[in-house]
Formats: C-alpha cells, structure tokens, sequence
C-alpha cells in the first residue's frame, strides 16, 4: 500500500491489534477464511370510503410482496461507484457486509447500537449508520436500483485525498483513529453540500459541531477534529 | 439477530396481508429500522418475519409527505377527534397538517411548513438523537419505539414489562424513570415527537383489514394504570394494524407552540425531562392566554399533561417572575420521585417556567 492510499492508516491501525505476522494471517482475513463473526375501544372507527379495498390500486396490475430470504440470497450492492454482487441475509447489516464479505474494513463498528457514529457511511450522500442499516435495505433487487453507499475507503480518488483526510493528517485529528472513517465521512459530508451551495467558506465551528454531533471520539480528539473541517473548508474556498 | 425473512411489500394491503399472516411465525414491521434492530440485536425481540415498509409510498396516501389540507378535505374521523367540540356539537372543521408516517426526523426538522405551522414538532425532531438517525428513524417509528429503561432493554432482566414479576428500577437505578404513573412500572416513553403532538392536539389514522381507524394520540397511548393499559406495552396499536398519517390543526391567529429539551450531554443525548407547549392568545389588548396544552416528556410512561400548570396560566391576571414561578410549582405538583431521580421535580419544573417565559415575557 503506498502512502497517502485512505485505506493505509485504517488498515495498519487495525492488523496492530491483531496479526499473527509469522503466519502472515490478519485477524480479519482469518475471519474471512472461517466466515466467523458474524385496546382498540377507544379508537374511533369510521366507516370511510377510503378503505384498503378501495384503494389498492389496481390490484392486478401490482407485483406481489417480495419475500427474502431467511437463508442468503444474492443482491448487489453499489458500493464506492463499483456494483457488486454479495451473498447476504436479511439479517446482515451494512456494516457487517461491507467489512466481512467486501474487506472494506475502513468502516468500523463501535457500539453497533447508533450510539458512535464509527459505523457512518453515506447512503445516496447522506451520512447514516450502517450498524443499524440492513444490507438489503440498500442492495438492488429485481425492481430496484442498488443506492450509492461510499466508505471511507471511498472518499479519495484513488491515492488522491479527499481534503478532509488530508486536513485530518496535517492537524493531527486522531490518537487511535477508530472513530476517524465516521468523523470523516461526518466532516466530508457537511464539505461536500457546502461545496455544492458555494458556501465553504461560511462553516462555522458550531456546524461543525453539529455535523459530528452523533460521532463519539474516545480520545477527545473533537478540538482538532474541528480545526481540521476549518481549514479544509477555508483551502477549498480558496 | 435472529434470522428472519424479510417481506416488502408494495401496497399497504400487502402490509395488512402480511401482517395478519401466521405463516412463517410473528412479525414486526420495520420503518427506519433504527428501534426494532436495537431489540432484535439484543434478543427483546425475535420476530421470524420483518416487514419492511421503508420504501412504501403508495399514493393517495402519501406515507412520506408533509402537506396542509383544506378544512373542507380533511376525513370525518380526522375532523371529529379534533378539539374545540362541545356539549355534543361536532369541532369546528379547520385546516390540517398531514404528515405521512414515513416522514422522517430530518424532514421534519427541515420543513419550513412545520417551522411555521408546528414548531414544537419540528423542534422536537431537530434534537432527538444524531444527524445520522435523524437521516433515518421516521415519525411513526418514533412514536411507536419501545421504552428504554436498561432493565427493559436488557435481556438478562426478566422484569415486567417483559412479562417477569419485578420491577426492578422501583429500588434499582432509577436516575432516568418516571416522576408521575410510576407504578407497576416506571419507564417513560421514549418519544420526543410524542411530546410535542400531544401539545398539538394530533390525531392517528390507522389502517386495519377492516378499514381506516382514528384516535388522538393523547388516547392512543396509554400508560400501564389507565383504563385498557397494561404493563406490556404503551399503546393502542393492534397486531393488524398499521399507522399511516399523523394529522395536526393548523394554528389558527394567536396560536403558537415550542418544545423544549435538557439533556446531560449537549452534543447529542436522550432528555433528562422535555416539555411542549401549545398556546392560543388573545388577538386584542393585553393578548391574555385563553387556551394552552402543557405537556411534559421523560416523566411519565405516556407524555404527561400538566393540567394543574395549566390552570395556573389561564387564571394568571398577568406574567412576571413569581406567577411563572408558580405555573412551574404547579407542572409538579402531585409528582412521586423515586430513590435516585428526585433532580426530576425541580428540573422539571424549572424547564416549565423556562419555556412559560420564553412564551409569555
Ligand atoms: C443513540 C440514540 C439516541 C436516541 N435519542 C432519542 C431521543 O433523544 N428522543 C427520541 O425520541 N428518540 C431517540 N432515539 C430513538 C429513535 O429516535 C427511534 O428509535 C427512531 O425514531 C425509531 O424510528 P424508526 O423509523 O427507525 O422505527 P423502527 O425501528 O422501524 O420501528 C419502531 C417500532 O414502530 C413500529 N412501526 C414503525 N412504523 C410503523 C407503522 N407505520 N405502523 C405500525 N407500526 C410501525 C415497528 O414495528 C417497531 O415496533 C434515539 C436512538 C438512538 C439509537
Ligand atoms: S457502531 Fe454504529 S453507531 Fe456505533
Ligand atoms: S481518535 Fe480515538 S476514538 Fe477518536
């Protein structure tokens, strides 16, 4: 991996925790070998035209309810602009699937309850949490288009930097870096929608804070986490 | 999590289908997802088959819509369960806010229809939980989230909300329970935009296999101590039902609400105590107060009315320090601390007068 690739830094600080570097096997590509980890009265009723029968519209014409799985089906997911088909089951989140089944392990699981933030990709731009987003929720099936995920892994192009990432190493905005990629993908974000309304130049530091409201750092980074997006914002309005 | 078969349907018949179906074993329906994951995550809740109405937009009913209709549009059940009725005279027909279930957080926050017409709604909404899950839970996911006392939501506690015999945050680690109702359980409901639709006067619309329901939601939820509650859930949904819209009044001249939040952590946290107000004034002279709903959240299993508060403010001559000072008193008066949460009485009514003055000064 050469310097400055995104995923160099969230790759080395994981296989620190965890490599058997005689075997030359990473924790993670173990996991992969073994597929491891992984009352009604007093509701007021009224006899309506508008009933379920009446609306269905019609009802001929509409293709059935889709029913998925239990077992793993194959779907795809549009993952950092590439589509790719993965076998998942309905019970696999995002996360898992992006980490587990696609190496994408730039994308990190904290509490795996929403309460982090180290989960955060962008679903069609947005920055959402993937612990809490079922695969399948976002995969293409017959009749729908897969939506646009992009991991931290992502966010450059190539070995170019997103300028997030690049401010991020100049202000020094991590000590163990397992909330970076969500911290990331949190600051890039509120970049981006200002870049497209020609407004990076008015960020503030409480939009900032605000951007990154749901992404908890365990080392107090938040300062430089915050001066970082402020000179990103203020070099790319230049 | 279990594993389960996940159905996405494309009508809402095919929800109701679905979900009156025992083939394949109980089911769930899933908006957001941000709620019922959580419980399946933690093993609270193994349902063998998800209902995934995340994607369902099934015209007219606009499930992810935020509109105002017309007082002559709005469906009878809708207009008879809005206030204003008396002595058996129906309530004068009004403009209404339709917002679809499916709305989610962050459109709610962001609309300027509800900044201008429901404040407290799109205030409740813009603080509760993060950026990320506002992006993602939904109106009628948030309203229906199951409770989240610790015991409840952990699986070694068989306690009684999940059908056990104890309650065991009455004599355990009660810093977050309920002030008011709090027997035999004292967890309060999660909701934020419960708080503030309360404070609206909203109304339900429910779909069941035979045919559209309507309640307010001041009825619809329902605390275990209340007629037709019980301690194992917290409101009036059915198995075959679903929630479609949420209806609200629009504001007629003079009338205003907000919603306020304290909260230990201010990046993003669950409230310590909440409270919603919706106020009507006069349009002349000193704009006395002639109606008000004081509603309080984080206190009690189901947002809590604070009648006496009320009182106090409609029989205020006038408003300077002291009288708010008494309308706060009055929002706890009757309140029953437990052992670690009586921080609750003051804060809550500190929060109250805030919010009064922030209305009335
Ligand atoms: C870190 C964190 C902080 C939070 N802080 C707050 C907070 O401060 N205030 C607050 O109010 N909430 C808070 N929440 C809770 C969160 O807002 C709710 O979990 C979310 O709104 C649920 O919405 P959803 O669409 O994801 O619901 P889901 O999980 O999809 O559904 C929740 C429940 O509603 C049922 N359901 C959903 N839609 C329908 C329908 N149309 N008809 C019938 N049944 C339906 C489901 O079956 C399920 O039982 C927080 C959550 C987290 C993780
Ligand atoms: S891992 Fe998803 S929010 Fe913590
Ligand atoms: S850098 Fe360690 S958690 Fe943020």
């Amino acid at each position: 991996m050469s310097k400055g690739d995104p995923n160099v830094s969230t790759e080395g600080s994981e296989s620190m925790s965890g490599p058997d570097a005689s075997s030359g096997l990473s924790r993670r590509s173990f996991l992969l070998h073994t597929g491891g980890a992984a009352s009604a009265a007093a509701l007021l009723t009224v006899p309506v035209a508008e009933s379920v029968a009446a609306t269905a519209p019609n009802q001929a014409a509409t293709p059935p309810a889709q029913v998925l799985g239990p077992g793993a089906i194959a779907a795809t997911l549009l993952v950092n602009g590439k589509p790719q088909k993965v076998m998942m089951e309905p019970r696999d989140t995002l996360a898992t699937v992006l980490r587990d089944k696609l190496g994408l392990t730039g994308t990190k699981i904290g509490c795996d309850r929403g309460g982090c933030g180290a989960c955060t990709v962008w679903v069609a731009g947005e920055p959402t949490l993937s612990c809490l987003m079922l695969a399948l929720d976002v995969a293409g099936l017959p009749g729908r288009e897969p939506q646009a995920i992009t991991t931290v892994e992502g966010l450059g192009k190539g070995v170019a930097m997103h300028p997030l990432q690049t401010a991020f190493v100049e202000k020094d905005a991590l000590q163990c870096g397992y909330c970076t990629s969500g911290m990331l993908m949190s600051c890039a974000a509120l970049y981006e929608r200002a870049k497209a309304e020609g407004k990076l130049a008015t960020i503030s530091d409480g939009d900032v804070r605000a951007a990154i409201a749901g992404n908890l750092c365990r080392c107090g980074a938040y300062p430089h986490i915050v001066d970082a997006t402020l000179s990103a914002a203020k070099g790319g309005a230049k | 999590m279990n594993s389960f078969t996940l159905t996405i349907p494309r009508t809402i018949k095919q929800t109701l289908d679905e979900l009156g179906s025992t083939k394949g074993g109980p089911a769930r329906i899933k908006a957001g997802g941000i709620d019922v994951l959580d419980l399946m995550k933690e093993g609270i809740e193994q349902p063998g088959r998800l209902i995934n109405i995340r994607q369902l937009d099934e015209k007219p009913h606009a499930l992810r819509e935020i509109s105002e209709v017309k007082a002559d549009a709005i469906p009878e059940g809708v207009w008879r369960l809005l206030p204003g009725g008396d002595n058996g005279n129906p309530p004068p027909r009004r403009d209404c806010l339709r917002i679809g279930t499916l709305t989610t957080l962050a459109e709610l926050s962001h609309s300027p229809l509800l900044q201008s017409k429901a404040a407290a709604l799109s205030e409740s909404a813009s603080l509760i939980a993060t950026p990320q899950i506002r992006q993602v839970a939904t109106l009628g996911g948030n309203l229906l989230q199951r409770p989240r006392c610790w015991y409840f939501r952990s699986a070694e506690y068989p306690c009684a909300k999940k059908g056990g015999s104890v309650c065991f945050a009455r004599d355990g680690e009660n810093d977050f329970h309920a002030i008011f109702d709090n027997q035999p359980c004292c967890a309060v409901h999660p909701s934020g935009t419960a708080v503030a639709l309360a404070a609206l006067d909203a109304v339900l619309a429910l779909q069941t296999p035979q045919g559209e329901r309507f309640a307010r939601l001041s009825s619809f939820l329902v605390s275990p101590s209340q007629p037709g509650g019980a301690i194992g859930r917290e409101n009036r949904l059915e198995e075959d039902m679903i929630l479609k819209n949420i209806w609200i009044p629009s504001p007629g001249p003079g009338e205003q609400s907000l919603y306020r939040k304290v909260k230990h952590k201010q990046s993003f946290d669950w409230p310590l105590a909440e409270v919603a107000i919706s106020l009507r004034r006069g349009l002349t002279g000193n704009k006395a107060p002639e109606a008000v709903r004081i509603i309080l959240g984080s206190v009690a299993p189901v947002p809590y009315r604070a009648r006496s508060a009320e009182a106090a403010l409609l029989q205020s001559p006038s408003f300077d320090a002291e009288r708010i000072r008494k309308i706060g008193q009055a929002a706890v008066s009757g309140a029953t601390p437990l052992s670690r949460n009586g921080y609750k009485v003051q804060l809550v009514s500190g929060l109250v007068q805030q919010a009064v003055a922030e209305l009335l000064l």
